[in-house]
């Protein structure tokens, strides 16, 4: 019944999964009641850390930002569906708690201090949202505002970086006696960089260095920074900036959320906030904000968030769809987009040919490249995150269906041309990236279901063999092992076509022969 | 509605033209959250409530104002969002609080005044959710040792031995460890023995409050009550008239814990001379059994205490008894009430 109200914050639990067990009498519940006090440091009883964050999650979304888009959606049960439209568009009502992803993936990249780009057009409060993270990091308004760095044509290395002091200029014998005046923000643990598509391609560079290695470099002198939550917004993220974004800039980026439009039977709201002066930036409860401390404590959980292994196995069954293209090389480890990439040539010449495989039913198809390792992990963070955000300490399959449209949203290149999107149901998938990208996946779990591969899976028993480790394994026990893998490219070469995930398989069993044959031979020197 | 009383020249309305526009903000978005706020009323509390408190804190230290002001005026917000304070609330208590407490603390408000005024708030609260208890002692208990207290945490450990006096009995076993802790002057204050008392005297009367429950702390100082065998209180009432029990409960010991039931739900009896709480409890009632030790009660209603006895006539018939070490719980076929028996 009680709560706050004034920056109110939801009250816990804010997202009740389990019936709490009666609460035991304890005096201290003497001050506990209708007030809050506000944070008390030396109390010992906090709100745990993902409450905290969905209470951060909800204050966002309910008191700041007008976000009325629940796009990340969970089930708790049956959920009642309605189709809309001449294209037959399904509107879903959640049984279960589910999102905006404009605030939520925000809150995530603060949790583990990644690297997030907001994309779409003006005044949709892309940086009002980076703004309040900032906030929600302990930095008053003003420190939030004074950090934001505004792209703009004009930026020099100096404007983002720092200056050398002048009299040092003058005075200093040799470069390391230049002392730097460096940008506060560079300190700073939330990073905000406004429009980072308008910044000359210089000064990305500069950039680059900062955001992939977190140090700043001007005349020799560097600047470590610390490990910072990095929010880039962009108007238009298709290169439609000032500047050309540089790739390594863009591969930096961990995330990608979408403004949405703004509602129009929101106005209402806006108009409230015009007349009454409202500005909620400037009244984040105390009660949300994080210490230092807390935001360490919370990666730490977050990173000891369990991926349970059948997840894995599907997760990687998804992500090796893509990387492989059998017409780029006659070697097998070459047979990669990547070589045709790095070739130069045409990429539909490639994929022209005419392999007999299922073009529909090839998932692979449908991108122009695979997945980088970089991408892989931010994948594993995020879905982590997000897991720790709904109060779970295991991943579920959900998450990682919620999470993976936004990760790879920059990172996997749509082939428009693909057979795929001539299909009149799949043609919006071109434009609309993040249903694509889910759509793909749940192909690829369907895909995964059918050939029974929680069941079947003879090269994750020869990998799990493997890992149980060489010392003391028999000659006779090795060459069982060997044995095994031979048959099995045996079966595969006898009937199969290649795909994405064959693909991977056989480099793996290619591995584990070759680690088995090394081994024999130093068994055999060993005698 | 009458209008409000202005708010008169002074350190709050200083501290709210410097801030007008945010203190406008958060009441605006305080409407906007969908809380009802009358603005006569908050205007009013704000002045008759409020201003005393801050002026009592600028009088002292008059750099804390500010904070005082905006810390003050955030949880009133909020307190008139949820109907504890207002002309909606139904707890008279909070606004005495405020009223009396708040303005007698000025030190320790200038330390964390939003903390101290929720706290004393919360407070309140809960001791007004025990029927029976007397959130107005609190008050008046704690304004007196309020100047007495170093510092906030020394405040609120007070607040627990004078909850526990202001009719919490839930609370006695911390308040009575506490007390042990405390300086001499505020225990003494908070018991109201006289502050010429010798803390050993302190010291022997809580021991002798620890020995017998139903010893109220001036009676354990002056030795002068004589003890006797006795019905000291009748415990629960017929739920329809705001008790715990749908039907006449029966009764029985958890441990050394007093319990009682009425078929649907377990109760924890926590009662000493201060006050009487029922605490739910999830434990089920065991099969009726007799007493087996020093002190029995015939169905004719003559009880066998030590090397004592006594005839309670209305206790003739009872359906079931329950002995703590201290307290006989009896009940009755015909009563909803859990008579407690005990030397007091």
């Amino acid at each position: 019944m009680f709560g706050k109200l004034i920056q109110r914050v939801s009250e816990a639990p804010t997202n009740p999964q389990a019936q709490p067990s009666t609460r035991e009498f304890d005096v201290a519940d003497l001050y506990q009641g209708p007030a809050s006090a506000g944070p008390q440091p030396d109390s010992a009883e906090k709100a745990p850390l993902d409450e905290k964050l969905r209470q951060a999650y909800f204050w966002v979304v309910n008191r700041a930002i007008i976000s009325p888009y629940y796009d990340i959606e969970y089930q708790d049960g049956p959920s009642q569906t309605f189709t809309l439209g001449d294209q037959h568009c399904k509107l879903t009502l959640p049984s279960g708690q589910s999102y905006s992803s404009f605030v939520l993936l925000p809150l995530l990249t603060f949790a583990v201090r990644r690297k997030c780009l907001f994309v779409g057009g003006p005044g949709r409060g892309k940086t009002s949202s980076a703004m309040l993270m900032g906030i929600l990091a302990g930095y008053s308004i003003k420190e939030v505002r004074r950090a934001i760095q505004k792209g703009q044509p004009q930026m020099t290395v100096s404007d983002l970086l720092g200056n050398p002091i002048p009299s040092d200029l003058v005075t200093a014998k040799s470069m390391d006696q230049v002392n730097i005046a460096w940008r506060k923000w560079l300190s700073m643990r939330v990073k905000i960089i406004d429009e980072y598509n308008r910044i000359p391609t210089r000064t990305q560079s500069a950039l680059l260095t900062v955001m992939a290695d977190n140090y700043a470099e001007v005349l020799d002198q560097t600047i470590e920074c610390p490990e910072s939550a990095w929010y880039l917004t962009a108007n238009d993220d298709a290169g439609g900036g000032t500047y050309q974004v540089i790739e390594a800039l863009k591969d930096r980026i961990d995330i990608v959320v979408k403004a949405l439009h703004f509602n129009s039977r929101f106005i209402g709201e806006l108009l409230d906030r015009i007349e009454q002066g409202i500005k909620p930036e400037e009244v984040v409860p105390a009660q949300i904000i994080f210490t230092p401390d807390e935001w360490d404590e919370m990666h730490k959980l977050i990173l000891a968030v369990n991926l349970p292994g059948p997840l894995l196995r599907r997760l990687e069954f998804f992500v090796s769809q893509f990387e492989f293209c059998e017409a780029a090389a006659s070697q097998l480890e070459y047979q990669t987009k990547d070589t045709i990439k790095l070739s130069g040539l045409d990429f539909t010449q490639f994929t022209a040919t005419e392999t007999g495989k299922d073009k529909l039913k090839d998932l692979g198809t449908q991108t122009r490249n695979g997945l980088s390792v970089r991408a892989v992990m931010t994948v594993l963070t995020f879905v982590k995150a997000i897991a720790f955000f709904r109060g779970s300490r295991e991943v579920s399959i959900e998450d990682v269906r919620q999470i993976i449209p936004f990760v790879l949203h920059d990172k996997l290149i749509q082939d428009p041309d693909a057979p795929f999107f001539e299909k009149p149901e799949n043609a919006a998938f071109r434009s609309d990236r993040v249903s694509w990208i889910r759509k793909i996946f749940d192909l690829a779990c369907a895909e995964f279901d059918r050939l029974e591969m929680d069941r079947i899976d003879p090269v994750g028993d020869l990998s799990d063999q493997f890992d149980k480790g060489l010392d003391g394994v028999s000659e006779k026990q090795a060459r069982a092992e060997l044995v095994k893998i031979e048959r099995l490219l045996s079966d595969w070469s006898k009937s199969r076509k290649m795909y994405g995930h064959l693909y991977d398989d056989a480099l793996k069993l290619k591995y584990l022969h070759q680690r088995y044959t090394n081994y024999l031979k130093w068994l055999r020197w060993k005698r | 509605m009458s209008a409000a009383p202005l708010l008169g020249a002074g350190p709050m309305a200083d501290s709210l033209k410097r801030n007008r526009e945010a203190f406008n903000a958060r009441f605006a978005m305080a409407q906007r959250s969908g809380a009802r706020i009358d603005r006569e009323a908050f205007m009013t509390h704000l002045s008759s409530l409020v201003d005393p408190i801050i002026r009592a804190i600028a009088c002292q230290f008059s750099e804390k104002v500010d904070i005082a002001t905006t810390d003050l005026y955030e949880l009133s917000l909020e307190l008139f969002a949820e109907n504890v304070l207002g002309n909606q609330s139904r707890e008279a208590a909070i606004q005495e609080g405020w009223r009396t407490l708040l303005p007698a603390v000025p030190r320790l408000l200038a330390r964390d005044p939003r903390r101290v005024a929720a706290s004393v708030t919360n407070a309140i609260h809960q001791i007004g959710q025990n029927e029976g208890a007397r959130p107005h002692e609190w008050i008046a208990n704690m304004s007196a040792i309020g100047n007495m207290c170093d510092d906030l945490h020394r405040f609120f450990e007070a607040g627990r031995i004078a909850a526990w006096i202001a009719g919490c009995p839930q609370y006695r076993p911390e308040a009575i460890r506490i007390a042990r802790l405390l300086p001499a002057p505020i225990v003494a204050s908070l018991f109201g023995f006289s502050d010429q008392i010798p803390t050993s005297n302190i010291h022997s009367a809580i021991d002798a409050i620890t020995a017998n429950r139903w010893l109220s702390a001036p009676e354990a100082v002056s030795g002068a009550k004589p003890l006797q065998l006795r019905i000291v209180r009748l415990a629960g009432a017929f739920r329809g008239f705001g008790g715990a029990f749908l039907r006449p409960p029966t009764t029985w010991t958890s441990g050394t814990q007093l319990m009682a039931t009425d078929g649907e739900v377990s109760w924890f009896l926590h009662t000493d001379v201060y006050g009487c709480i029922f605490r739910r409890s999830q434990e089920p009632a065991p099969p009726p059994s007799r007493l087996n030790g020093p002190v029995k009660l015939s169905n004719y209603g003559e009880l066998s205490w030590y090397n004592e006895s006594v005839k309670l006539p209305s206790l003739v018939g009872w359906t079931s008894v329950a002995f703590d070490g201290q307290t006989l719980a009896v009940t009755l076929p015909s009563s909803h009430h859990v008579f407690l028996v005990a030397r007091g």
